[in-house]
């Protein structure tokens, strides 16, 4: 005999989400769905164990797959006694939910499950601009380049992998120069203003990101000595002046051993990264140039990715190594696209314009951020006195400091990170 | 996503928690007071009484985790299922005493402070992790069951639906006293 225990529509309640809870019983259960395209489907769970699932014709792995393909539909969730001949179950839930969600993942699939227990779960979308505060997709559409724009990767690379909680965003380019350096800093900057806890990790041996704040000597021990396994996270993290963003440098003072560098122990990248997303709500990672060696090591542990594009020729020729890169990564290590951040724009150059109009036709469209950021002597500025751009002038930062804060917006947007509070205030008493 | 070494965390963390239980109810309501000032009016007096009922509550958890791959196709009586109890327990604090959905945030962190504070050390960013998520799923599986409340008749109406089993669930919880966890909740008239 059915015994119905719950029933809603999975536009209220994904089908991820009834499955999980329906794994914390012991029950026979069935989860049967009335999905909104005419399809039908049923799901049989017993303490955590996926005994059997069908879909249409569809039997086992396949059906279970395929019954996320719809989100709309019906779900009606019932117990019943224990059949006296179980088969042997299809595998543990929690491995086939993320199995199924390294085939397809979308926003609702992604969102991490704490936005359940919100009442007002933050809308994906773009964030708006702040008042006065200039945004890069207002230029002007650009004159028509004199070189034919270069092509990129026209097709998006699937966003695989169930995210859960952890959000490890990768910033990288197939070419060195691009600035990744640069907006992986002041990103992870804005992100802690904006009240989020950052650790930003220097993945390349060079160690830029703290040769850009010129606290070289700093570093005790960095991301490869832990990789390495001669160093503990807690000796290697760097608290800064801004109470929720800390740095993990690259490397301590001494280079770590060259065979181990060049070895790229993929594993052990995928852990560390793993154990920072434990400690904040945002790990952003500086990668080296290129989408191979260290930066795929890395890739593997990320959550999501940003790439970095040059508005320049050269640079725009090799970013179709960007989805090629990413396409060679395993199912189920594979980050998703977050976004593309378009770099050094020059306006007055009809070739760097020529690139920012070749990535508006070429790239797919939800891939480039609306924030670009332009070539700017505050930069060289910046990097001269080895100082964040924000932090030129506690006071009045250069204007174009504020757009990382557009970029930040727009990521954490993507990523569904839970809003800070507001704190409005009224101009008069 | 609760893994089993998420299973393996709480437990292990759990059993550094029984010994320290009295105080770490004590710390958990000071810090929920502390949260939120407001709840303190909305218990009975009887603070010692609420305390043994969320102690329960937790052992009653903990304990519903611990079983092994192999042991999937024992039966274990409904009342003493995590999934069932805790959806009766979320319709129950919405039909009775209509909680509101902010109080699970506010338990969730009332509640990791009382860890991290009564564990130390032991309190791991992997232990926080693993506690965490088996509250956020606690939390949904509540709010689920909160969510068909309203769909009560439809189930009711349906020919596999079966009012007695829920009937039975709320006995037990009533009979295991850990039914009464009314964070803002008002006495129901």
């Amino acid at each position: 005999m059915k015994i119905g225990i719950m029933q809603g529509s999975l536009g209220e309640f994904d089908l991820a989400e009834v499955l999980q809870v329906v794994g914390l019983g012991r029950q026979y259960t069935g989860v049967e769905l009335s999905l909104g395209d005419g399809h039908s489907g049923m799901i049989f769970v017993k303490s955590g164990q996926v005994v059997s699932a069908h879909a249409d014709e569809r039997q086992g792995h396949d059906a279970f797959r395929n019954l996320f393909r719809s989100k709309v539909g019906d779900f009606f969730v019932f117990r019943q006694d224990t059949p006296p001949d179980l088969p042997e179950p299809l595998g543990r839930l929690d491995t086939l939910l993320m199995d199924a969600a390294a085939e397809r993942s979308g926003p609702r699939f992604e969102r991490p499950l704490e936005d359940v227990i919100q009442e007002h779960p933050t809308t994906p979308g773009v964030a708006p601009p702040a008042p006065g505060v200039p945004v890069a997709s207002s230029f002007p559409p650009p004159a028509v380049p004199e070189a034919a724009p270069a092509r990129f990767g026209t097709r998006p690379p699937t966003p695989v992998r169930l995210t859960g909680s952890p959000r490890i965003v990768a910033f990288v380019s197939p070419k060195g120069g691009s600035g990744k350096s640069t907006l992986a800093l002041n990103t992870a900057l804005s992100l802690a203003r904006r009240g989020h806890s950052v650790i930003l990790v220097d993945g390349d041996v060079n160690g830029d990101v703290l040769s850009a704040i010129d606290a070289r000597e700093r570093a005790k021990a960095g991301a490869l000595d832990i990789v390495a396994g001669r160093a503990s996270i807690a000796e290697a993290l760097i608290a800064t002046v801004m109470p929720r963003l800390k740095l993990l440098p690259a490397v301590g003072p001494t280079l770590p051993d060259v065979d181990l560098v060049s070895r790229d122990p993929h594993e052990r990248w995928v852990e560390l990264l793993g154990a920072l997303a434990e400690r904040a709500e945002i790990v952003i990672v500086d990668t080296p140039a290129g989408m191979f060696g260290t930066t795929r090591a890395i890739l593997r542990g990320a959550t999501h990715v940003v790439g970095v594009l040059q508005a320049e020729v050269l640079a725009s020729r090799s970013f179709q190594r960007f989805s090629e890169g990413l396409d060679t990564l395993p199912e189920g290590r594979r980050p998703a696209v977050l976004g593309v951040a378009l770099n050094m724009l020059q306006t007055r150059h009809s070739a760097s314009l020529g690139v920012f109009q070749g990535a508006l036709q070429n790239l797919p469209a939800e891939w480039l951020f609306d924030t670009t950021i332009p070539r700017h002597p505050a930069f060289l500025e910046a990097t001269e006195q080895g100082v964040p751009l924000r932090q030129l002038d506690e006071d009045a930062p250069p204007p174009v400091a504020f757009l990382f804060d557009n970029l930040a917006g727009e990521i954490a947007e993507r990523l569904a990170l839970k809003r800070p509070k507001k704190r409005a205030q009224k101009l008069l008493d | 996503m609760l893994t089993e070494t998420d299973r393996h965390a709480v437990r292990k963390s759990f059993r550094l928690v029984v010994p320290i239980a009295d105080t770490a109810a004590d710390l958990f309501y000071k810090r929920l007071f502390e949260l939120r000032p407001d709840y303190r009016a909305l218990f009975k007096d009887d603070i010692a009484g609420q305390k043994r009922k969320l102690l329960r509550m937790l052992a009653f958890i903990v304990k519903s985790l611990d079983f092994s791959d192999a042991q999937w196709k024992d039966d274990v009586p409904p009342e003493q299922d995590l999934m069932l109890v805790v959806l009766a327990l979320g319709r129950r604090h919405t039909e009775l005493y209509r909680i509101p959905a902010e109080s699970y945030g506010v338990v969730a962190e009332a509640l990791l402070w009382t860890l991290d504070y009564g564990l130390g050390e032991a309190f791991t960013p992997e232990v926080r992790a693993a506690w965490t998520r088996l509250y956020t799923l606690l939390a949904a599986t509540m709010r689920l069951g909160a969510a068909t409340v309203d769909r009560e008749g439809a189930l009711n109406g349906a020919p596999a639906a079966d009012r007695q089993g829920e009937e039975a669930l709320l006995v037990h919880l009533s009979e295991a006293g850990i039914d009464e966890v009314r964070l803002g909740a008002e006495e129901p008239s």
